[in-house]
């Protein structure tokens, strides 16, 4: 093949199978997730080594009822992407937008209710470097690690709004709706274990 | 890519949400047992490990690409393992000696 033919009809011909048979894209997205993955971990142990080596860490949360229905959504909203993402696979763009358009906007529903919790807890006197009850960590922790999290919610509702939108315009493909997906799930994932430590570990009963 | 997620369908993805939802609720009601703290740390961590392998596996498409599996698990287990190591002095400061020997 002649260098005419790959600026004709690109390289794709002449290119070795990409690794483990994932698109770049896809390869890229799974790499960030597994970065990413070792952020959100290293937040998390640092928080557990100060909550173990702390003896008055306060435990705020009297009902879990607001972390629940949060969760709750969070779930709900990567069903949703998956049926974007299987519709999208069908080639039915129209439902794909729709569904990735709900998925943005329990997303979105989510940031809401967890700011709203953090006024909540502002308005009981809880600041990164204080708060009424014990060691003033418990604010850092909490705003720190809660607010990587809802940093990654809000980027992920504008990342689907943008792909969803470019997608039904033509001008990206189910394949991306796939990669926006993973990212998707994996802040999902990552939820799973702010709960328990963050919120179910500090319960005040 | 798309032939990635061909296996199963809407009903499976059903299914397994629902399989996430029961597990977090497992974790809420963990949270509320009269157990000690690290008893309650082992069980909720525990369930979430397989919240995470089932989203991975389901939701992320995991179990369509052995490769990739395999590649994604060594990388994140290893991050998490070599994480473990400060657990000791985290004792240390909170009751003057490693763990191993505290009563």
């Amino acid at each position: 093949m002649s260098q005419a033919d790959v600026t004709m009809h690109g390289n794709a011909a002449v290119m070795a199978e990409p690794a483990f048979s994932v698109p770049a894209k896809k390869m890229a997205m799974w790499l960030f997730i597994i970065a990413d993955s070792a952020t959100f971990a290293g937040c998390l142990v640092a928080y557990g080594f100060d909550r173990n080596a702390t003896p008055n860490w306060p435990r705020p949360f009297e009902s879990i009822t607001n972390v629940a229905i949060m969760t709750a959504i969070l779930l709900t909203s990567s069903l949703t992407m998956l049926f974007a993402v299987r519709w999208a696979d069908k080639g039915d763009k129209g439902k794909a937008f729709r569904w990735m358009m709900i998925t943005a906007l329990l997303g979105a529903v989510f940031a809401v209710l967890h700011i709203r919790e953090w006024i909540e807890l502002i308005d009981k006197g809880v600041t990164l470097f204080h708060n009424p009850w014990g060691t003033s960590l418990f604010g850092s922790f909490f705003f720190g690690v809660t607010g990587l999290h809802l940093l990654h919610v809000t980027g992920g509702v504008i990342a689907l709004l943008a792909v969803g939108i470019r997608y039904r315009g033509g001008r990206y493909k189910a394949d991306d709706l796939e990669v926006t997906g993973l990212y998707w799930h994996f802040v999902d994932m990552v939820w799973m274990f702010v709960v328990p430590l963050i919120y179910l570990l500090n319960l005040s009963h | 890519m798309a032939t990635d997620i061909k296996n199963g369908g809407a009903g499976k993805d059903v299914g397994v949400y629902i399989v996430l939802l029961i597990l977090a609720a497992i974790q809420f009601v963990i949270g509320y047992q009269g157990i000690s703290d690290s008893q309650k740390l082992l069980w909720m961590l525990i369930v979430a490990i397989i919240e995470a392998a089932v989203a991975l596996l389901f939701f992320m498409h995991l179990t369509d690409n052995k490769g990739l599996r395999w590649f994604v698990l060594v990388f994140v287990v290893a991050v998490l393992v070599f994480m473990q190591y400060g657990w000791t002095d985290s004792f240390r400061a909170g009751h003057g000696v490693p763990w191993a020997q505290v009563e």
